[in-house]
Parts: C-alpha cells; structure tokens; sequence
C-alpha cells in the first residue's frame, strides 16, 4: 500500500510539473532556440569579415559548453568543418584562378586566392550548419515536435518525424540481426569492402520488406491507441511556455538580424 | 440486444481467391467473455479485424453481409471513433509499440493523451495498471528496448489503460510463460468483473475452459462450433476440426470409453477432480 503512494506521488512529481533540465539553455523554449539559433546562423553568413564569423563559431562551442553539450557538438562540429575545409581546399584550387602561387604538386599551382576561397566557403557553411547542429544537439526532437504541436501543426506529422528517428535505430538493429544470421550461415560478412558489400545487398531486400510490413502494422496499432480520434489531445510531457525575457532575447536577435539585412541591402556591410 | 452482431458475413482478403470468412453468423452479449480458438488460418484475427472495423477500412477486399457494433452498421462507423470504444490487442507485440515514447509509463499513457484524458487522471490510471501487470519495474525503461514477454505486457497495458467497453484481444501471451499467461487471464477475468465485454483468441485450451464464458471455434473461414463453454469444449468432436480439448474434458472421454459413466464431462481440472470424486463417492 505504501508503496502505491510513492509511485504515484512520484509520477505525479515528475509529469504534473513542467519538464525541466535544470539548464538554461537547454531549458529555453525550443522555438525560441530555434529562432535564435537560425537568426545566428544567418548573420554569420552575411557578415563576411573573417573576425566575425570566426567570433560566431567560437560562440557555438561556448553556447553548447554552456548548455553541457561541449562534447557531442564539439566532435561534431570540429569534424564537420575539417571535412569541409579539405574538401574545399581540393575543390577551389581546382576553379578558383589565382596569381600568388603557393606551392605546386607535378605542375598542379595551389594558388593563395583558392585558399582564400576555401576558407571563406567553410566559413560561411560552418556558421550556417553549426546553429543548426547545435539547436539538435541542445534539443530533443520530442520536444521540438511538442512546441510545433502547441503551435498548430497536426500530431500526424509529429509522429512521422519523431516515429521515423526511431525506424533509424531499428532498421540499424534488424540489419545487424539479419548479418548475423547470414554470418550463422557460413557466408563472409567481413573483410575489404567488396566482401561487405557482396554481403550487404541481400540483406537489403528482406530489410525494406520487413520494414514494410512493420509499418502497416504499426500503423494499425496506433489506429488502436485512438491516434485518429478528433479531441483534443493531453500531453503527459509538458514544457514552461516561452518567459518573457525568452522572447524579448529572441526578439533582439532578430532586430540584430533585420539591421544586418537593412545595412547589407542599403551596402553599408559592404 | 446483442452488443456486437454479425450476419452472413463473408470476406475475401484483396488480391485472394479463397474467402478468409464465410457466411459468419455469431452474436456477442454485453459482459460476457468470448474466447476464439480454432486451426491457424482458420480465420480468427480476420474476424478480430471486421470487428474492430478494419475490414474493410484498412484492409480492403470484399466484405458481404451485415455486421452491426452497438446497434450502428460497421461501415456507417467512423474508425477513428470505433478505436475509441474496442480496444484492440494483436499479435505482434514488436509493431505494437509506437517508437516516439521514451518511457513505458509515456507510453501505457500515449493512447489516453490521444484521448484527451485529463493528466492527473492519466498518471494514477498509469500506475494502478502497470501494478495489475506487475510491469513496474519496467516503467521507466525504454520501450523499444523489452523483450518480447516485456513488449506484449506493456502494449496490453497501454490498450487496457484506454478502458474500453469492448477488447478484442489476439493471443496476448505468445511470447509469454506459463507463470505469464495465467496472470494474463486472471487480469482479464478481472475486467470481465468490471462489465467489459472481451473477445479472446487464444490457443491455451485450459485457461480457455477456466475462464470464458462462451466459446467459438473457426474453421476455414466458417464457424464451426459456437456455444457456452461447457457445451462446446466437452464435444470430443472438436479435435476433428483442427480444435483442441481441454485435458480434462480427454480424461472424462477416455473414462466414458472405458466404460466409467461420469455425471458429464468436465472442461476443467476443478471440475474433473469434482466429477471424478463423486463418482467414487457413489
């Protein structure tokens, strides 16, 4: 008996309030996050002064070292703008024209304005593509799929995107069970690349088919769960609507934005 | 009046040349708990899904007669709003879970969120089933991440947190053991107490003969015995038509053969054990 009393006292505790991480910015509305993160990511790519958007990428990893993601958005970040410097790099020596010859690989003249080049274009991704990075990194999807559903977008599309990310994993699982039973059968799943390849391609077939299938009766279970019923729907998961000083933190990014855009238009920013 | 009637019903799935249900004629009563055995493909879940409306929403095909859910005509029933009055467990319990919870308790609770059960509400239905199911242990595991015996608890959870009128429930205990399936019964002999009307498919012949009120046995697509379980159950004919009987109704078979007159023959071993000692007792 006492026993029921705690657990209903502590799911009571735990879903009666709002969800809460005890951080700030992890805690911040999820579409403020976004509008921040965005309007961020925007300016970085209009300013072209190399000082700023420098300034703007060290502002990612101290946003996400302030929300005690550090970690999994360094790595990623880091990797994603070092794939896309060398990348680049390759790439504009070849179609960037350039006088100032740095070195030269059997005739090929890497040249200073394709580096320039290089350079300027990973900056301008990577200010783009780290907001976006660090918005999925300091938010869960579910949550993000709750702020829209607040907002008016249909629970339908919630769950394909949220029910998709989980088919990821599991299709990751049932492709990792099925190699196994081929490896049970003698057939060579390791080994250089033509091996694994060879190995991969039946497994595909019966991967997508079952995936198929699972989905039709997925779809019936949620039919079951009342998915469809036209009421309005509870969430048992609720998150603190956007404070004020949120909004209004939103709201000077924004204007910071639109100024940008007004000096870039009238050429100002050059 | 019947809660759930069907009439000459017939129904061939799409893209078939066999009819998966011919010319069912069968009657449900409020209260009562039906339990559905028979050979496999012999067309049980096919009638689970015309009841619960999916023949012929969701799977299309060719549906001929009449099947009528609380007095309205099936196809005049929106599905979404049927889902809300039949709660329906299936087979597969790895696609019944729906993969955007993170939580079993989230998701015992999603289907009441869909039905805008208020939160306070929810949290106490939640708890008070998951310690009927005596899944607690479970409820604050990830649910894509159970076993089989785990995953087909907590999706007959989240279809009996909905509380339904009517459950229509298709082999809830294949994945799980003995120990298993008889707490299984015994929970839903306890919403039977509570006025919920229940269809069962189920091969457990026993715990069919303990606890339903009514028995229907399908064969081929027909069906082939139908009546209150002592009746039905006791007929030594029902291992000709791909059914089994109970062990006890066996016993009480094999006595008869041997000449050993019983006052009738059991269905359960309560029974067997009565019967034989009033035998002896003569």
């Amino acid at each position: 008996m006492e026993k029921q009393v705690n657990l209903n006292d502590f799911y009571r505790k735990k879903y009666m309030t709002y969800q809460k991480k005890e951080n700030f910015v992890q805690d911040l509305n999820p579409l403020v996050k976004l509008n921040i993160l965005l309007a961020i990511g925007i300016i970085c790519v209009l300013l072209t002064d190399f000082k700023w958007r420098l300034a703007i990428c060290a502002l990612y990893y101290v946003i996400a070292f302030a929300g005690k993601k550090f970690r999994s958005f360094g790595l990623l970040f880091t990797g994603l703008a070092i794939s896309f410097l060398a990348f680049l790099s390759v790439i504009r020596q070849l179609s960037v024209e350039g006088s100032h010859v740095l070195f030269s690989i059997f005739g090929w003249k890497w040249t200073m304005e394709g580096w320039e080049s290089a350079l300027d274009m990973t900056m301008t991704l990577c200010g783009f593509s780290g907001a976006v990075i660090l918005f999925f990194t300091l938010t869960e999807m579910r949550d993000l799929m709750y702020a829209l559903e607040k907002k008016g977008v249909s629970h339908v599309t919630s769950y394909v995107i949220l029910a998709s990310m989980q088919t990821i994993t599991d299709l990751k699982k049932t492709s990792q069970t099925i190699m196994d039973s081929q490896r049970a059968r003698g057939v060579e799943t390791e080994g250089n690349l033509l091996v694994r390849v060879k190995a991969l391609v039946p497994v595909i077939s019966p991967l997508f088919l079952s995936a198929l299938t699972s989905a039709e009766e997925k779809a019936i279970s949620m039919d079951a769960r009342a998915f469809s019923v036209k009421r309005d729907h509870t969430f048992l998961r609720e998150l603190q609507p956007a404070p004020i000083y949120e909004v209004i933190l939103a709201v000077i990014v924004d204007l910071c934005l639109i100024a940008l855009i007004g000096m870039k238009i009238t050429g100002r920013l050059g | 009046m019947a809660y759930i009637e069907l009439k000459n019903v017939t129904y061939r799935y799409p893209l078939s040349k066999e009819n998966a249900l011919e010319d069912v004629n069968c009657k449900f009563e409020k209260g009562k708990f039906y339990g559905i055995i028979g050979e496999n493909g012999g067309g049980k879940t096919t009638l689970c899904n015309v009841i619960r409306g999916l023949i012929p929403q969701f799977y299309k095909g060719k549906l001929d007669g009449e099947v009528e859910i609380l007095g309205e005509e099936l196809r005049d029933w929106d599905t979404a709003e049927l889902s809300a009055k039949i709660g329906y467990v299936f087979q597969n319990p790895f696609t019944q879970i729906s993969g955007v919870k993170e939580t079993v308790f989230e998701e015992i609770a999603m289907g009441m969120e869909n039905m805008g059960v208020p939160k306070e509400e929810m949290i106490d239905k939640v708890v008070e089933i998951c310690k009927i199911l005596k899944i607690e242990e479970l409820m604050e595991k990830n649910p894509n991440e159970l076993s089989g015996g785990q995953r087909q608890r907590v999706a007959f959870a989240s279809i009996i947190a909905m509380d339904t009128e009517i459950l229509v429930i298709d082999e809830p205990t294949s994945q799980l053991d003995p120990q298993g399936t008889q707490d299984i019964f015994e929970i839903i002999s306890m919403l039977k107490k509570a006025g919920k009307t229940i269809l069962l498919v189920e091969h457990k012949i026993d715990l069919i003969a303990e606890y339903c009120d009514e028995v229907i046995v399908m064969e081929k697509g027909k069906i082939a015995f139908s009546g209150a379980v002592k009746s039905v159950l006791a007929n030594p004919e029902l291992e000709k038509h791909g059914a089994m009987i109970p062990q006890a109704a066996k016993v009480g078979h094999e006595l008869r053969k041997n000449h050993i007159e019983l006052s009738g023959i059991p269905i359960t071993i309560q029974d067997a054990v009565k019967t034989i000692k009033d035998r002896m007792g003569d």
